[in-house]
């Protein structure tokens, strides 16, 4: 009798230890999500902020602001500013298809002076459904930004000139 | 024999946990490796912070045939190499991500991920456009004050639509 309940009791508790741990992941996910979006906010309230005050000259700022979708499966949301020295690039990936549809993840980073802030909401490489506040601000930028981008402006303009933009072919690196 | 059940599911669980937890950390490797490697090309792209942007290389070393670094770029304390794994049979890019403390703090290295690709799984946009710049060919834009306007620019001249075009020697990494 001991020995099939030993089994019993063995067996049943690897199966839920292995199964609790995307659970676990999941509520790990979420901890640093609850941790990470008073810096997200402030960071989006940054540029904000800096778009705002930059309004007239939003060509100077704004560099690369793209909307790309990628092999049909995610959608890549790329703007980067640089304004007084400090440098901020968002990017935001959201989800087209599968479990994780409609899913996105944030990346953050800011240069300011010799400091570096990388910051990554739910987390690295993880996906999370999208969040009011979080739209709220993203909406917000993009109505600021319009299409304005400082980097299509630099490549019209040197495509004019002679041997502009390469043809694009994929470089030999063996 | 009874006592085999509950090792081996024990060895399953274990198994299976550690896998999932690997793939986990690779992913994340991967995903700050990714993010890296997005952030030196923006560098690369803003007039204003590409020239403090540092390439070196190709490294090759005789001791070791089946790492052969490319190239690496440096930017302030963050250091990126491209390293192209040849061992195993195999092609694909090693790339290191390392942060370094100021000198003043004893140059000791603080961060470090690494994460490898399979040629075709890293953006090759980007990369193309960092192995220009490592090899010197990228033109620095001119800065957007010295940029004439568009209307300034007389029309491209026409173009002789059966010209000859010159074909240049493949690309070499």
């Amino acid at each position: 009798m001991n020995k099939v309940l030993t089994t019993i009791l063995t067996v049943a508790g690897s199966t839920i230890g292995a199964a609790a741990l995307p659970i676990y992941f999941r509520w790990r996910t979420r901890r640093n999500a609850k941790a990470v979006q008073p810096k997200i906010e402030a960071l989006l309230d940054e540029m904000i902020a800096l778009i705002k005050a930059n309004r007239s000259e939003l060509e100077k700022i704004v560099f690369r602001n793209e909307l790309t979708t990628v092999n049909d499966d995610h959608r890549d949301r790329d703007l980067s500013i640089n304004a007084g020295g400090d440098y901020y690039s968002l990017d935001v990936t959201t989800k087209l298809v599968g479990r994780k549809a409609g899913r996105v993840t944030v990346a953050m980073h800011r240069s300011r002076g010799d400091q570096r802030l990388h910051v990554y909401w739910p987390d690295i490489s993880e996906y999370w459904p999208m969040e009011a506040w979080l739209k709220e601000r993203l909406d917000r930028l993009d109505a600021l930004v319009g299409k304005v981008s400082r980097r299509d402006r630099l490549n019209r303009i040197l495509s004019r000139f002679e041997g502009g933009k390469d043809d694009g072919g994929t470089p030999n690196t063996n | 024999m009874w006592f085999l059940i509950p090792i081996a599911g024990v060895a399953l669980a274990f198994a299976y946990i550690s896998l999932a937890w690997k793939r986990r950390m690779r992913r994340r490797e991967r995903g700050m490796v990714l993010g890296e490697l997005k952030r030196f090309a923006r560098l690369l792209e803003e007039p204003t912070t590409a020239m403090h942007l540092v390439f070196s290389g190709p490294h090759r070393f005789d001791e070791d045939r089946a790492h052969d670094t490319m190239f690496s770029a440096r930017y302030g304390s963050d250091l990126l190499s491209f390293i192209l794994d040849t061992s195993r049979r195999r092609i694909r890019w090693w790339i290191l991500f390392e942060t370094y403390a100021p000198a003043s703090a004893g140059a000791g290295r603080t961060r470090r991920h690494e994460a490898t690709f399979v040629e075709g799984a890293i953006p090759v946009e980007q990369i193309r456009d960092l192995l220009k710049a490592a090899r010197g060919e990228t033109r620095t834009p001119a800065p957007a004050s010295e940029v004439p306007p568009e209307s300034a620019h007389p029309p491209d001249a026409p173009v002789d639509p059966f010209e000859p075009i010159p074909s240049g020697p493949t690309a070499e990494a």
